[in-house]
């Protein structure tokens, strides 16, 4: 059910659902409705939408921007930091879509950036019902130095294909059958995952994929193997904008989050190690080794896409690749939209 | 939310003839702690005398609650005598009594003081009332909190009497109860219950952790160095380095130490040698 705040009735997003004629139900605050995931909270201003990605010096993180026009997920994944991050279930939706082309238009002005709304929430999950793909790309066409990721696990991708492609990444959570099955609840099925990549792909937009959390189980580097064949037949390597690899890390609380609220979980099976930040992490050599494999086995057909560790030390990316990406804008003079 | 304010009262003497029930509002688990009282204070509802707190007092004359004329105020009164502390048992007698009275659990602000608000919290309690007697007083003692039963009460009923067995015979520690719990729902698919379970927890941890354990297993071995000499990698080897910690009390023992790493030299060589076996240097 969707419930809009009194102080969103009068924005564009509400009479989108007007004109849709989705049902929804006027309230004056978020104590009106049970906070559950099929909730979704339309409110009106988050205040600032744009910041950049949460990093940490300790190890490499890219200089990416984060734009929160939603909080939470319909997608139920039992690794997913937004269980211990946000303190609602229930997706809330920031309807001053007003200020969006101005913040995006300060950026434009500093620099060249990559931006995305898949932080905090999946991109395209709602995109059929909010539309926020015919609101964004519009916008980040008319600028000549915003590059624009819309990051998901779904394959609601329909709206995309009325809409010009040229300074848009549609980017895929992937990872495999097992742990796509066992532990991305509610998300869409791989397979429709990939045809939707493929189909956007000779429309014509960059296609990312994001191999995250990668998770180290029985069999893993031969599941990984047949999911990078899939990719191979799915998507060309010129419209492979990038590839991000990263292996499950988590603060702390989220096991404990993970063991009171599902029923059964890979991920809580194995004894992290505390990394330099503070976060869990597997044991440095197992991420080596598996980090390694995916790295080689994508490099078997795609020899130039820029392939990156999301997080990761910068031990791993000289033993792998063989060199230190450097920090934050550095690492971003890699990625082809700042070459 | 209406709250309950008792205007008059009156002590009647019960006769041999009337309806007493004593056990109806007895929702308190904490039957030794209830405070010895020489008022017994009830409600008259639908002729019958509803004994509301001192339950186990053997007396002839009752408190009668004149306001009180139905069961939802009963309970109301029932909760505002018996304070403050509530505790999760006493808080399923609680919701298991608005149920099987068809009362409004939503009337009863005791759930939310006590953190109790969604339906998954509501669905525990439940499935608290079902637990055994000695697994009750079991949560009540150690004061095992909501979200540790939680974890135990999605487990099928086979693992929840195993959990229970072990309970009574170990009484464990509210954080050796954590971890115990922990590790069931981590390995509970493939812990064979017929045998040991502290072993068969073991057996598990290893077997998913295997090259991790067997890694610092080796290199402790190895670095291992007498006189109260300590080296380690203080990050979980997330760099490659190793930490030498010695304590001296004397220019002799300073000397006396050297000479013992300086001997151990051997052995400090062997774990970078591992070290880069293992990709960590």
């Amino acid at each position: 059910m969707i419930y809009v705040e009194k102080s969103a009735v009068n924005t564009g997003t509400v009479k989108l659902l007007d004109k849709k004629g989705i049902d929804y139900k006027i309230v004056d605050s978020d104590e009106e409705f049970e906070d559950k995931k099929s909730n979704i909270f339309v409110t009106y201003s988050r205040g600032t939408f744009l910041r950049p990605c949460p990093a940490t010096k300790i190890y490499r993180c890219c200089n990416y921007h984060v734009f929160d026009i939603m909080e939470g997920c319909p997608f139920d994944c039992t690794y997913c930091i937004l269980q211990s991050y946000l303190n609602h279930e229930y997706i809330k939706v920031f309807a001053d879509t007003d200020s969006i082309e101005r913040e995006l238009l300060e950026l434009n002005e500093k620099g060249r950036y990559r931006v995305g709304t898949g932080e905090l929430s999946d991109s395209l999950a709602l995109d059929n019902i909010f539309e926020f793909s015919g609101l964004f790309i519009p916008i980040v066409n008319k600028l000549e130095n915003i590059q624009f990721e819309f990051k998901t696990k779904s394959s609601n991708t329909s709206n995309l294909l009325n809409l010009n492609p040229k300074n848009i990444v549609i980017s895929f959570s992937v990872n495999t059958d097992f742990i796509s099955k066992t532990e991305e609840h509610k998300a869409g099925d791989m397979d429709k995952r990939l045809n939707a990549a493929k189909i956007l792909a000779e429309y014509g937009y960059k296609i990312g994929f994001h191999f995250d959390p990668i998770v180290i189980y029985d069999n893993c580097h031969k599941d990984y193997d047949n999911l990078i064949d899939k990719l191979f037949s799915s998507v060309d390597e010129q419209s492979v904008e990038f590839v991000s690899l990263s292996t499950f890390r988590c603060i702390p609380s989220l096991i404990d989050r993970i063991r009171e609220k599902f029923d059964r979980s890979i991920l809580t099976k194995y004894d992290y190690i505390k990394g330099l930040d503070g976060k869990l992490r597997y044991f440095k050599p197992e991420r080596i080794d598996i980090l390694n494999f995916v790295y080689k086995a994508l490099r078997k057909n795609w020899r130039k896409a820029f392939i990156y560790f999301c997080m990761e030390h910068s031990t791993i990316w000289d033993k792998i690749i063989g060199y230190d990406p450097g920090e934050r804008d550095i690492f971003e003079n890699g990625f082809p939209w700042r070459k | 939310m209406r709250f309950l304010t008792v205007k008059t009262m009156k002590i009647i003497e019960i006769g041999s003839t009337d309806k007493i029930d004593k056990d109806t509002f007895n929702i308190f688990y904490r039957q030794n702690s209830q405070k010895k009282n020489p008022l017994v204070p009830a409600a008259h509802i639908n002729g019958v005398y509803y004994l509301l707190s001192n339950f186990y007092a053997d007396s002839k004359e009752l408190v009668l609650l004149e306001d009180i004329k139905c069961f939802s105020d009963a309970l109301k009164a029932v909760i505002e005598i018996g304070g403050e502390d509530y505790n999760l048992v006493d808080l399923s007698n609680i919701y298991y009594l608005i149920k099987k009275l068809d009362l409004n659990k939503n009337d009863y602000s005791v759930f939310r003081k006590n953190n109790i608000v969604n339906k998954e919290q509501f669905d525990i309690l439940d499935r608290i009332f079902l637990l055994s007697d000695n697994f009750k007083r079991y949560i009540v003692d150690k004061d095992i909190s909501l979200k540790v039963l939680s974890i135990v009460l999605k487990f099928n009923a086979d693992i929840v009497k195993k959990i229970e067995e072990y309970v009574l015979k170990n009484y464990p520690s509210v954080s050796s109860f954590r971890i115990l719990v922990n590790n069931i729902y981590d390995y509970k698919d493939e812990i064979d219950f017929k045998n040991n379970l502290e072993d068969e927890i073991e057996r598990l941890k290893f077997k998913y952790n295997r090259k991790r354990y067997e890694f610092e297993k080796m290199i402790d071995d190895i670095l291992k160095i007498e006189n109260g000499i300590t080296v380690e990698n203080k990050n979980n080897y997330e760099t490659c380095s190793l930490n030498i910690n010695f304590d001296i009390s004397s220019f002799e023992d300073f000397m006396a130490k050297l000479q013992i790493l300086h001997n151990s030299s051997g052995k400090i060589k062997a774990a970078f040698d591992i070290l880069k076996e293992n990709d960590l240097c």
